[in-house]
């Protein structure tokens, strides 16, 4: 599980840290800060899963990555993984055209796990096939190199944001498609994949599927014939093309995509990233609310913790749903609170921490009733007594 | 001269304005320009918004803590408007919300309940100023919200881009003999904030 994150000078993350759980809900107005907190996990992916190049690594460290007003051209990234009782903690830093890596230990010592530098010749990095200076080679206790117990974890890991229009067009048949595209758009190839080879994953999708919305109970893939002057033929050429819908067995017709709700697509978008054969750790969603119906909200927030539950995955989400929040209000731990400040920099306060704790104590002081955030907690987000609110 | 330092809860923008230009001209009205400014506590109220009658219901004693302890006001106004004419139900919730609130708050704290909506109030500006010499005594208050938005804003609903000017220009005009003799719940409100400022050292 990662366990802690701490961002400095990436975008709008001047300086921040987050304790993270099983499940956690970032909140905020538009262009707090939110999707970059996503973006910068999804940088640390690539940190700790690429051999950069020099096109690569010139791409990375584009002067627009870095928080605009910062004095300093320094950026970096520490993580905690934690694994049974074992923590493993990591630091990359970036600047002057060369990255660092570095192991930290639990008593804060860092020992230098490789260089990155602009120029490919100057790397000093330990890999399988190549150990430039000897850098020491720390190792978990499964006796595996501890840069592979990041790269396992950050393995897969994507910012899902399900496009339902992407979802309406037929599809080709592609190889290789048993990974969800972050907007979804393979959805038809992945579906035909695990109909065919994951038989198991393609069933628990249809499952889960009738479970939140009743009426349909079964997935259908269509071949449909793609003319050549058609723009998904110029895209892809001559290819098997499918196209998706769900069977209404109330009405015992099949609904194909054009003709669902947004709300029933990004629904089934959600289900097939959660069932995919090889999920990802962690789980980054944005806004997983969008489309649906208010009521069906509380079944797709139970549907994300049941996930956490049964695969052990970790999810990291957005919302700007107080119907989503209200679901939280067990675990206020698990929120944080996005904002801007005078400078434009992003400040991240943990709800039971920084808001809920301190607020109890001065009306202790006053002798005043708490304020009883959890009760109705999205309607104390909405009218701004948490914070994190537009002005 | 005192400054008092104030905060608002309430459901929207049109009661936010009518306050802030009722209180600009209570010091006038009853002669204290001198001696007293009401410093709005902007910080607190763009931060802290009511949204709807069912959060004010629910949130506004939190509120109101929160503006004294936490944001240091002087005062406090809680706007909401009643969607009722029955004069029983306007005095069962000014009485009902008044005893939620923690006893050394109730003198400082100000319900602003408009029989009907805050439009009604406005409306009979918009009356006076329109007939100046007009001296009949209709009681607007009976008439449903809808009439009364229509009347002011010549539409059931409008954005804030028409509504805002128009609560402006009202509210900076206010009579408030001419409306103390019309609208109860005006007068209600009115005299807890007059016995209150009156009192003040």
């Amino acid at each position: 599980m990662l366990q802690k994150v701490s961002i400095q000078n990436f975008k709008s993350l001047k300086d921040v840290t987050l304790e993270l759980q099983k499940v956690n809900l970032l909140i905020g107005p538009n262009n707090s800060g939110k999707s970059n907190f996503l973006k910068a996990l999804e940088f640390l992916k690539l940190l700790s899963l690429n051999e950069p190049t020099t096109n690569y690594f010139q791409t990375i460290t584009k002067r627009n990555d870095f928080f605009c007003k910062s004095k300093t051209s320094k950026m970096s990234f520490g993580c905690t993984l934690t694994e049974e009782e074992e923590e493993y903690n990591m630091l990359i830093s970036i600047e002057d055209g060369k990255y660092e890596t570095y192991n930290v230990d639990r008593y804060g010592y860092e020992t230098l796990l490789g260089i990155h530098h602009s120029d490919v010749n100057k790397h000093a990095f330990w890999s399988e096939d190549k150990v430039i200076n000897n850098p020491p080679r720390l190792i978990t206790m499964d006796g595996f190199p501890i840069q592979y117990f990041f790269k396992g974890f950050f393995n897969n890991l994507s910012i899902y944001k399900p496009d339902p229009n992407k979802l309406q067009k037929p599809f080709p048949i592609l190889p290789n498609q048993s990974i969800v595209n972050s907007d979804a758009s393979n959805l038809v190839a992945f579906l035909d994949i695990l109909q065919g080879r994951y038989r198991d994953n393609f069933v628990a999708i249809e499952n889960d599927l009738n479970k939140c919305i009743p009426e349909f109970s079964r997935i259908e893939l269509d071949p449909v014939e793609i003319k050549k002057d058609d723009d998904l033929f110029k895209i892809y050429g001559d290819k098997t093309f499918k196209r998706l819908g769900l069977f209404d067995n109330v009405n015992k017709i099949t609904y194909w995509a054009d003709e669902l709700s947004e709300g029933t697509l990004y629904f089934l978008a959600l289900l097939c990233i959660v069932h995919q054969p090889n999920p990802p750790k962690l789980l980054l969603l944005e806004e997983p609310e969008k489309g649906i119906h208010p009521r069906r909200i509380k079944e797709v927030i139970d549907f994300i913790f049941q996930l956490t539950e049964d695969k052990d995955i970790q999810v990291i989400m957005t919302t700007h749903s107080e119907r989503v929040l209200d679901e939280f209000e067990d675990i206020p731990e698990a929120i944080f609170i996005f904002d801007k400040d005078e400078e434009g920099a992003t400040q991240v306060k943990n709800l039971l921490k920084d808001v809920i704790e301190p607020s109890n104590k001065l009306m202790e002081e006053n002798n005043a009733p708490k304020i009883k955030f959890v009760e109705s907690l999205g309607s104390h987000w909405v009218t701004g007594f948490i914070g994190g609110v537009p002005k | 001269m005192k400054i008092l330092k104030y905060g608002y809860f309430g459901e929207d923008e049109s009661h936010r304005i009518f306050l802030a230009n009722y209180l600009k001209q209570l010091i006038i009205y009853i002669g204290k320009l001198n001696d007293l400014i009401f410093d709005f506590d902007e910080v607190f109220t763009y931060k802290f918004k009511g949204r709807n009658k069912t959060d004010v219901d629910k949130l506004f004693t939190e509120a109101v803590q929160e503006g004294f302890i936490d944001y240091q006001q002087d005062v406090f106004f809680v706007g909401r408007d009643l969607d009722t004419f029955h004069s029983n139900e306007f005095k069962d919730k000014i009485t009902f919300m008044q005893s939620q609130l923690r006893d050394d708050f109730k003198d400082k704290t100000f319900l602003m309940i408009p029989v009907q909506c805050i439009e009604h109030w406005l409306w009979y500006m918009k009356i006076k100023i329109e007939n100046p010499t007009l001296t009949k005594n209709e009681s607007l208050e009976s008439k449903p919200n809808r009439e009364a938005k229509i009347a002011l804003y010549r539409s059931a609903k409008v954005s804030n881009k028409i509504s805002i000017p128009i609560v402006e220009e009202y509210s900076k005009l206010l009579d408030f003999d001419h409306l103390l003799s019309r609208s109860d719940s005006f007068r209600v409100f009115h005299n807890r904030v007059k016995d209150f400022v009156m009192k003040l050292e």
